[in-house]
């Protein structure tokens, strides 16, 4: 919804409410300056809780001074200011300044202007507004609005606008769009009857008001001042005057054809009941341009803090905003990061509680335990196959076997002590039950069917003390053993896993 | 200064709650970002992990065979108090049970005392061509028996070979035919080897 705006464009007789919306115009009326009005008015606004008010004024209580100040910098040419507005007569309410710029004398020094609405009516009347909430955005004055509004394209130096009305006259003078001064002239009707006297009173006025600037060294002898004539009378009223004082223009004065207002406006219909010059002040205050504003700094409280509150609740709405957005973020982070660490835990094993350095222990152990298990041998298998070479040997007897299993006696491993083959020997001591032919028959084949078994490797014959122990003996194989004492044979067996290899 | 004594009571309302909304949000905020870097942190953390199980499997796949097969065996192992100094107690009651449990003949047994062995010291006592790197003890141990049939101890023997996992070494086993007796006289020597503390008791697990 566009914002509300009334508009109370005060001159000396009546008020002017103008209600906009946006910079659209709603409606216009016109109020008197008494009790009644004012109480109607009001009624009017608060029925808009949200609108702001703005005074415009054109009123013969408004005063306009230049002061000259040495130039300080910062805090100290502010109270330097601050102690000259203090001192001027007129700045006790409504009252603005306005910089105008630098004069370069004998020392660099500035300008300001002190403008001041001696008006109590209007006055009293803010603090009742105040008191009723409604929001006040400013007081400006019509002289300073015009200036802002006046189309700079001129190029004039010196220019003195004459604001005719019909029972008034504005006389502002602008120093490259600067006012320095202003003054509103009152032309009732019984003192000037005739067009004729006032134009004579604005003439008269014109010499005086140059006299003036010339003595305020604002304006040289030999500068032209340049006159634009700006209406404010309804329909033709106008002509005649203008035409009158074009025709009996004061010395060193200029008359300019006044620029057209409505233009400048781009193209806004006037309202009705306005004049170009309001109406371009106004679509100022419309559209906020910044304009000296001279309601005391407490009136525009209200106003001031809306719009302050407004701004917090934005900066505080962005900076949530943004918090909440880095909050999002931080969130679809954490969240992405969980996810992700939640997949590579699941790629991660339960971690083996075998340390690196623990490794080669492990090794060493593991090989020796694989190494004893398989090394490891039982005499079943050679009791087994001495068992099978028996079967039919009917003179011999088995009175003692021995079966071990050690480090070879081979003397090419005694050599190469880091390669000890182990293997296993069966030594079988004899017993003869008879001594007969058929005795050493079956020696013969026993050892012939022992030396042909794949087990095998070899085959001695021991001499019976060296029967059980492990002594290193060489026997002749090839004969038959002695009878009286009983025959030692020594089996050297092959590795079983070899044999099954082969 | 003035301006704001002026503005502050409009304002104050306004000000004071937006500030507590932003802290508040601010402090939200912050446990956000601050639970968001330890969810970074934690996902550097497991990639570290990640990095360091791949090095570490790649520095485990040449003892992975080896790693596998103590796995499988360490519980084994550890029950047969190879990890310990050999058990005597033990003996005697796992010989015994045998003895209950089969009805084989009776066996005298001897176990003799234990030696401790390095690499370098029990050489010819490893019956392999590699003795292991670490310390040992050896335990000679010889068992007698009489029995009317050699094959009697086969059966004996098997079952303790099978008792003790086929890591027993039977070093030498002997028949005797006692004269004018039917009895056979066998006597076997066994030497049990024990690995105590190579290995730390977590890596072992308990016993």
């Amino acid at each position: 919804m566009a914002k509300q705006h009334f508009i109370v464009l005060l001159d000396q007789t009546h008020w002017r409410v103008v209600h906009a919306s946006g910079t659209q115009v709603l409606a216009m009326r016109v109020f008197e300056s008494d009790e009644g009005s004012r109480r109607a008015l009001l009624d009017w606004w608060q029925q808009f809780p949200r609108a702001t008010v703005s005074f415009l004024t054109n009123h013969a209580d408004e005063h306009y001074h230049v002061e000259t100040l040495p130039q300080v910098r910062g805090a100290a040419g502010r109270q330097l200011l601050m102690r000259k507005l203090a001192a001027w007569p007129f700045a006790q309410g409504m009252h603005a300044v306005c910089r105008l710029g630098n004069v370069q004398g004998l020392r660099r020094e500035s300008r300001f202007l002190f403008a001041a609405l001696t008006y109590p009516l209007l006055a009293d009347w803010l603090s009742v507004l105040q008191k009723e909430s409604i929001r006040i955005q400013g007081v400006y004055t019509q002289a300073l609005g015009l200036v802002c509004c006046l189309p700079s394209s001129h190029g004039l130096t010196h220019v003195l606008c004459v604001q005719y009305a019909p029972k008034q006259v504005r006389i502002c003078y602008i120093q490259q769009q600067r006012l320095f001064f202003s003054r509103l002239i009152l032309l009732p009707p019984d003192t000037f009857p005739a067009p004729e006297d006032g134009v004579v009173r604005i003439a008269h006025e014109i010499t005086q008001i140059r006299m003036t600037l010339i003595h305020q060294h604002w304006l040289q002898e030999a500068d032209a001042l340049s006159i634009i004539w700006l209406n404010q009378a309804p329909g033709e009223a106008h002509l005649f005057p203008a035409q009158l004082l074009k025709a009996q223009l004061p010395a060193a004065c200029v008359w300019v054809e006044a620029p057209e207002m409505v233009q400048h406006l781009k193209g806004n219909v006037l309202p009705e009941g306005l004049h170009a010059t309001e109406w371009a002040t106004i679509q100022l205050i419309l559209k906020d341009r910044p304009l000296p504003n001279l309601a005391p700094e407490s009136v525009l409280l209200l106003d001031s803090s809306t719009r302050i509150k407004r701004r917090l609740h934005w900066a505080g709405a962005v900076m949530m905003g943004l918090m909440v957005l880095a909050g999002w973020a931080g969130v679809q982070a954490m969240h992405q990061a969980q996810v992700q660490s939640q997949q590579i835990r699941r790629q991660l094993k339960p971690a083996e509680h075998i340390k690196q350095a623990q490794l080669p222990d492990v090794r060493a152990l593991t090989q020796a335990m694989h190494g004893l298990q398989s090394t490891v041998r039982l005499p079943d298998h050679a009791v087994t196959m001495m068992q099978q070479a028996l079967t039919g040997i009917s003179h011999w007897q088995v009175i003692a076997l021995e079966w071990g299993f050690s480090a070879s006696d081979a003397p090419a491993d005694a050599a190469t002590k880091h390669a000890v083959a182990w293997q296993e020997t069966l030594t079988v001591t004899w017993s003869q039950g008879d001594q007969s032919e058929q005795a050493a028959i079956e020696w013969q084949q026993l050892l012939t069917r022992l030396r042909g078994l794949p087990e095998v490797e070899k085959v001695e014959v021991l001499m019976p003390s060296a029967s059980v122990s492990g002594a290193q003996r060489q026997g002749n194989t090839g004969q038959v053993p002695s009878l009286d004492q009983p025959p030692v044979l020594k089996l050297i067996l092959r590795d079983v896993s070899q044999v099954a290899a082969s | 200064m003035k301006a704001i004594h002026h503005y502050w009571p409009a304002l104050r309302a306004t000000v004071l709650s937006w500030l507590v909304a932003l802290c508040l949000a601010t402090a939200a905020l912050a446990i956000v970002l601050h639970d968001q870097s330890g969810a970074e942190e934690d996902l550097s953390q497991a990639r570290n992990q990640l990095q360091q199980q791949q090095q570490r499997i790649a520095f485990e796949a040449g003892y992975q065979p080896d790693v596998d097969y103590f796995l499988m065996h360490r519980a084994s192992w550890q029950e047969l108090g190879f990890m310990q100094p050999p058990d005597f107690d033990h003996w005697d009651h796992a010989l015994v049970a045998i003895q209950q449990q089969f009805a084989l003949p009776h066996v005298a047994y001897e176990i003799q005392p234990m030696v401790s062995c390095s690499v370098v010291t029990c050489r010819s006592q490893w019956p392999t061509s590699q003795p292991p790197t670490l310390n040992f003890t050896m335990t000679p141990i010889q068992l007698t028996w009489s029995v009317s049939h050699e094959s009697a101890v086969m059966d004996w023997l098997q079952q303790l070979e099978h008792a003790f996992g086929g890591l027993l070494l039977v070093r030498r086993c002997g028949w005797r035919l006692a004269k004018g007796e039917e009895v056979i006289t066998a006597q076997c020597e066994l030497a049990l080897f024990n690995f105590p503390h190579v290995l730390p008791d977590d890596l072992m697990g308990e016993k």
